[in-house]
């Protein structure tokens, strides 16, 4: 009876550890993209991330030619919507990636690499 | 649809009592509002655009142009769409090309002249003057390709009316010294040709210095005839 429940304890610690690092929830959104040449250009992507609901910050970078879009917490944007919005803004989605890392840390990483 | 503060129209209805042909893009980004003034030796424009989306623009243009040489003035009030015709994205570079169509009418305000023979012909008739208002169309096509330090633009440009055609050609090349990004101020040199027919018979080079930063356009310069030319853009 006690081994059974040790291995049940065990069970369960695996499942809610393996439950949580599949599921949890990405902090930020990495978006290639091509055509950034502007202020004009940044200004359309970030007028149209900062319109989705979860959305909590945009940085847009024309030297790397990415979008950062923080999101609010438990909240995601699916790949369709960024490349429906976009294309709405006139640009062309190259790559999509989420993080766990936070939007200030990878902000610094994009500004700061060469 | 975002509605201006007071502060925004009382700028445009200013800029419009104030007042040529932009060459900056006619439309920004999309569910932007962009207002533009410029004016030159021979004219003065300021334009109101709204753009739904991303390839398409429309908004009211006023502008007077001037002939000193012939005694002439124009002022202008046309209705423009803006059309995104095709879009080039690339890494590190974008090309346009746009069309624009107008109707409006205009006032035409010129000397009074005398058929030979005429009691009054010969005299300095300046201070007598016709006003003759009509329907004009404004037609242009423009195209450009930049990165975040050349930038090379064209703009055909005709202005009809049953009575006249006037049409601007313009080109320009620029350069920034610096790679600039979106939170930086960017530098432009811009070198322009632009040439007229019409109102105006003649080609004019000009040099001209370019400030963009996040919203906000300023070009100033000068032509070879010594003559200042200014253009403002803010984008909402």
């Amino acid at each position: 009876m006690k081994s059974k429940l040790i291995i049940a304890s065990i069970t369960t610690a695996f499942a809610t550890l393996f439950a949580t690092s599949v599921f949890a929830a990405p902090k930020t959104i990495q978006i290639g993209l091509d055509g950034l040449v502007c202020a004009f250009c940044a200004q359309g992507v970030e007028k149209k991330m900062k319109a989705q609901a979860a959305t909590d910050k945009v940085f847009v970078s024309l030297d790397k030619k990415v979008a950062l879009v923080s999101l609010k917490e438990g909240k995601d944007i699916s790949d369709a919507t960024i490349k429906a919005e976009i294309t709405d803004a006139g640009y062309v989605v190259k790559s999509i990636a989420r993080s766990e890392e936070t939007f200030d840390a990878l902000r610094k990483k994009i500004k700061d690499s060469k | 649809m975002k509605f201006f503060s007071l502060k925004v129209l009382f700028l445009f209805a200013y800029l419009a009592a104030l007042s040529p042909n932009s060459n900056a893009k006619p439309i920004a980004f999309a569910e932007s509002w962009t207002i533009m003034h410029e004016r030159d030796s021979d004219m003065l424009e300021t334009n109101l655009y709204y753009a739904p989306t991303y390839y398409f623009s429309f908004g009211p243009t006023v502008s007077i142009t001037k002939s000193a040489e012939k005694g002439i003035r124009r002022e202008a009030n046309i209705m423009h769409a803006n059309f995104l015709l095709k879009r080039w994205n690339m890494p590190n570079a974008q090309a346009n090309i746009f069309t624009t169509v107008g109707l409006g009418r205009v006032k035409t305000i010129a000397p009074v002249k005398h058929a030979p023979g005429h009691l009054m012909q010969g005299n300095s008739q300046m201070n007598l003057r016709r006003e003759n208002t009509e329907n004009t169309r404004h037609v242009t096509l423009q195209g450009d390709y930049e990165t975040r330090q050349f930038y090379t633009a064209f703009k055909a440009d005709a202005h009809q009316t049953a009575t006249f055609l006037d049409r601007t050609d313009t080109a320009q090349i620029g350069f920034s010294p610096v790679a600039h990004d979106y939170e930086d101020l960017a530098v432009w040199f811009i070198a322009q040709v632009k040439k007229k027919r019409g109102l105006h018979n003649n080609t004019e080079g000009g040099a001209f210095v370019r400030l963009f930063k996040k919203n906000v356009w300023v070009e100033i310069g000068m032509t070879e005839r010594r003559r200042s030319q200014i253009m403002l853009m803010v984008t909402y």
